[in-house]
């Protein structure tokens, strides 16, 4: 255990690594209260792996949400063939 | 039955009215111009106290549960339709993720094969459309996994470690050999994509549904059939699990 992990194991209101890990989402949404967000800040200051775990973690979520855009998908023609094949290989289907 | 005392003869207004099997007669449309056929579609419709509306006639684009119920009844006209309205944007949405129009037009194919048979299990919480993009993309990440010949991993494996005081452990980032330094846009897109195929099925589908398709977690939990807990345990390892797998890109971030 690091010096300034054990600081913060008998610091009143600080939070362990596991539990901010398990509000990170809430943290991230604003979801969290005053008090919570508090001993955030206070956990980041002298926990530099979980400041740097929040800041990645943050990443990978705007990282994935641009990465595949439902809304933004243009309309593209698509070929009559296609269409075709897909139509037959459904009517092939039991109940069809 | 052709309309011959239209207000506007010649323009080609008609009252269309057509017999069902049993002798029943409904109205597919009217032009309400004239005011006869007007008239005889009023008493037409006092006469049936309901309209029989056959597959062929109803509207296909504007009611959802319509179109389901006639989806689930096997009806060609039905599936024709959302194959038709549906695949532009689909083939658009798989072209991102797969990149090789043989493999795109195998998952479009695929996608619709897979929900003509799950249709039954359409519960109708969300759009059709949304239900159609998520099979779509699952399609294509499939595709996309079995290409880059990568397995489903272990979320236990990719989740954060904690030591005995609940302290983390293992912090430091190592890059892994195979990646490089910097990629291009495309190929980092294809990283991101090729990480999210990697999750197990229940995973993933909450990141589709959740981070993709913006549901909040209540819908998520609904359209998933699972808890709002549930949805938010299985988010938040998804997401830890997908920074693990994309450590190496976030550094050039």
């Amino acid at each position: 255990m690091s010096m300034m992990h054990k600081m913060m194991a008998i610091m009143p209101g600080t939070i362990s690594c596991k539990e901010l890990d398990e509000k990170l989402d809430e943290f991230m949404e604003g979801d969290l209260s005053g008090w919570d967000r508090f001993r955030f800040r206070l956990h980041f200051l002298m926990c530099a792996a979980c400041k740097a775990y929040a800041t990645g973690y943050a990443k990978t979520v705007g990282l994935i949400k641009n990465s595949i855009g439902e809304g933004d998908a243009q309309d593209t023609d698509v070929p009559e063939d296609l269409i075709e094949s897909i139509l037959e290989q459904s009517s092939k289907e039991p109940g069809s | 039955m052709p309309c011959t005392g239209g207000a506007l003869p010649g323009q080609g207004q008609e009252l269309m009215v057509t017999d069902t099997h049993d002798g029943d007669k409904y109205i597919l449309g009217i032009v309400i111009h004239c005011p006869i056929c007007v008239s005889f579609a009023t008493s037409l419709r006092r006469q049936q106290a309901s309209m029989t509306v056959t597959e062929d006639t109803a509207p296909l684009d504007d009611d959802q549960e319509a179109l389901v119920a006639r989806l689930r009844a096997r009806d060609k006209a039905a599936y024709e339709f959302i194959v038709r309205e549906y695949s532009g944007r689909l083939l658009a949405v798989i072209r991102g993720i797969v990149r090789n129009e043989e493999d795109a037009r195998d998952c479009l194919q695929d996608a619709f094969l897979q929900a003509f048979r799950a249709i039954d299990r359409f519960e109708g919480r969300a759009k059709l459309s949304s239900w159609m993009h998520r099979i779509a993309v699952n399609a294509a990440l499939m595709k996309l996994r079995s290409k880059k010949r990568k397995a489903e991993a272990s979320i236990e494996d990719l989740l954060p470690e904690f030591d005995g005081n609940d302290h983390r452990i293992d912090p430091f980032f190592q890059p892994e050999p195979e990646t490089h330094d910097s990629l291009e846009a495309a190929e980092r897109k294809e990283a991101i994509h090729l990480a999210i195929s990697q999750l197990p099925e229940n995973y993933r589908n909450v990141i589709l549904l959740r981070d993709i398709q913006e549901m909040s977690t209540d819908e998520t939990a609904a359209e998933l059939g699972i808890s709002p807990g549930a949805v938010k345990v299985r988010l938040h390892r998804a997401r830890g699990a997908l920074k693990k797998l994309l450590d190496p890109l976030l550094e050039d971030l």
